[in-house]
């Protein structure tokens, strides 16, 4: 009986400049020094928005908002803006990682980079991680069940560019089953916020500005972390600005995050014993919302 | 009053203490119609032009116009369905400003400032719009707004047929109406929704033939 036959090692891939990646990625897997030089904090960013995507067991989502990104990114370098696209995955088990992988592989280049965390960070420390490594200092966060506008993101940058603010967001249209079933984001912010949470994630924020103001914080496990951001930005009296275009939109499923809000009143308690302990907030006549297009500049204030 | 009669908000102003002599309803098409069995006495004024804004809209000139498109109102299902098939059919970077009902803090509780509105229009070429409700009603005030901003009004409305009143920019349906900014010129359009409005009279003769018959 003969030895059985030795298993043919694998066949490195063809093109090069796949190969070079696939060792890239797997390095960054493996060996964290390199990782940490991909990634690596960055305190004095460049001019230029970084599309960021937070990824959790949403692998279905990835391919839709990541199309809508490479899209933005190409209108973005079409009106001379510089850009990239950042997806952190926070520990998903749904496979979501081996298609990060792939798609890094597919885009070898530094303008789309992906993060695969080993472990959960939860949403504000992935907020923060994305903050602190991302290359440019505005950074857009487009959830995996959001779609970017591509045609509207220059005008949104143009926004941040123009009025220094540091939050600018904009429309976000619901879509259910690829109708239009909704808007959400949709008005300037009033004091009305302490109350309730009508301000998406989904928006443009200066990265080193919200650092320097602590990054973002859940000061309850179950208190949504963009909103209490929202309410520190106001207190701290930092420009919110709302530009009346599209930005993108929210694609509704029976199980969208976004009804369990409602619930989490614990979480939304907490909120509010921080940054509106008296109940009486909403009554105060500051006007803290400002509306800007930049092809007509300040237009109105709530 | 300038608002569709079959509205609460309109019979609300009725439950007042009020005597009413007459009321006079400003717009581009009449109701009296809708209020036969209304009691108090009902004169038409047609919203036209006063001196003033005819001197604005004939010293206009041609101006660069980057928005595609406006939509400003409160929120409604109708209206953030419109603006989706104007970004999907004509061009993504339309104004979109759709704030809750009731949320605005303006008193009379409009979204947004007249000279805010006036200042994107101005930049706009197409000011588009459907009704709160779902009554037929052509909103005169809007079609003034846009013209004297420069821009062309386009309203959105399947409840009845427009055609006999000759206003332009009336559409059956988002897809004629995209139909229409796609094939039209649009210093056409803008010519010739101005020349409409200044061929329909002064606002201040119109309002003497109404107080003559008062």
């Amino acid at each position: 009986m003969s030895d059985p036959t030795p298993p043919t090692p694998p066949t490195p891939p063809s093109d090069p400049r796949l190969h070079t990646s696939l060792r890239r990625i797997e390095s960054s897997i493996l060996d964290r020094q390199l990782l940490a030089e991909d990634f690596r904090e960055r305190e004095n960013k460049d001019d230029g928005l970084t599309i960021f995507i937070p990824n959790w067991n949403h692998r279905s989502f990835l391919p839709r908002v990541l199309r809508s990104a490479l899209d933005a990114l190409r209108h973005l370098e079409g009106e001379g803006y510089s850009g990239e696209i950042l997806v952190i995955d926070d520990a998903s088990r749904d496979g979501s990682q081996r298609l990060l992988r792939t798609v890094q592989a597919l885009y070898d280049e530094p303008r789309v980079k992906t993060l695969c965390l080993q472990q959960n960070y939860g949403q504000a420390r992935l907020w923060n991680v994305a903050l602190r490594t991302s290359r440019f200092r505005y950074v857009c966060r487009v959830d995996a069940d959001n779609e970017l506008e591509p045609n509207n993101l220059p005008l949104f940058l143009r926004s941040v560019l123009q009025t220094d603010a540091t939050m600018v967001y904009g429309n976000l249209i619901d879509k259910q089953n690829g109708e239009a079933v909704g808007l959400r984001s949709n008005m300037p912010v009033t004091m009305r916020i302490t109350t309730s949470n009508y301000i998406d994630a989904f928006s443009i924020v200066d990265a080193e500005r919200i650092l320097r103001l602590g990054g973002y914080t859940r000061i309850h496990p179950y208190s949504p972390e963009d909103w209490e951001m929202i309410l520190h930005l106001v207190q701290e009296e930092q420009q919110i600005v709302f530009v009346p275009a599209v930005l993108g939109y929210y694609h509704i499923h029976p199980l969208s995050a976004s009804g369990e809000l409602k619930l989490s009143k614990a979480g939304v308690t907490a909120l509010r014993r921080v940054h509106a302990q008296t109940g009486t907030r909403q009554w105060d006549s500051i006007r803290v919302g400002r509306i800007y297009h930049p092809d007509v500049g300040f237009i109105d204030e709530w | 009053m300038a608002e569709a009669v079959e509205t609460t908000w309109f019979k609300n102003q009725f439950q007042l203490p009020i005597q009413y002599d007459a009321l006079i309803d400003v717009g581009f098409v009449s109701q009296q119609d809708k209020l036969k069995d209304f009691d108090i006495s009902y004169r038409f004024l047609y919203n036209g032009a006063t001196r003033q804004e005819a001197q604005t809209i004939a010293q206009q000139t041609p101006s660069r116009r980057h928005i595609p498109w406006t939509i400003v109102g409160h929120r409604t299902e109708g209206r953030v369905n419109l603006a989706s098939e104007l970004i999907r059919w004509v061009d993504p970077g339309g104004v979109v400003f759709l704030p809750n009902a009731g949320t605005g803090v303006r008193r009379g509780g409009s979204s947004i400032s007249p000279l805010g509105l006036a200042s994107v229009l101005s930049r706009t070429k197409y000011y588009v719009w459907t009704s709160h409700h779902e009554f037929a009603y052509y909103e005169s005030f809007r079609f003034i707004e846009a013209i004297l901003a420069g821009a062309v009004p386009c309203k959105v409305d399947s409840t009845v047929t427009w055609e006999q009143h000759g206003i332009p920019g009336i559409f059956e349906s988002i897809e004629t109406l995209c139909d229409f900014i796609q094939s039209k010129r649009f210093s056409a359009v803008q010519r010739s929704a101005r020349e409409y409005y200044l061929s329909q009279g002064r606002l201040a003769d119109h309002l003497q033939a109404v107080l003559e018959n008062v």
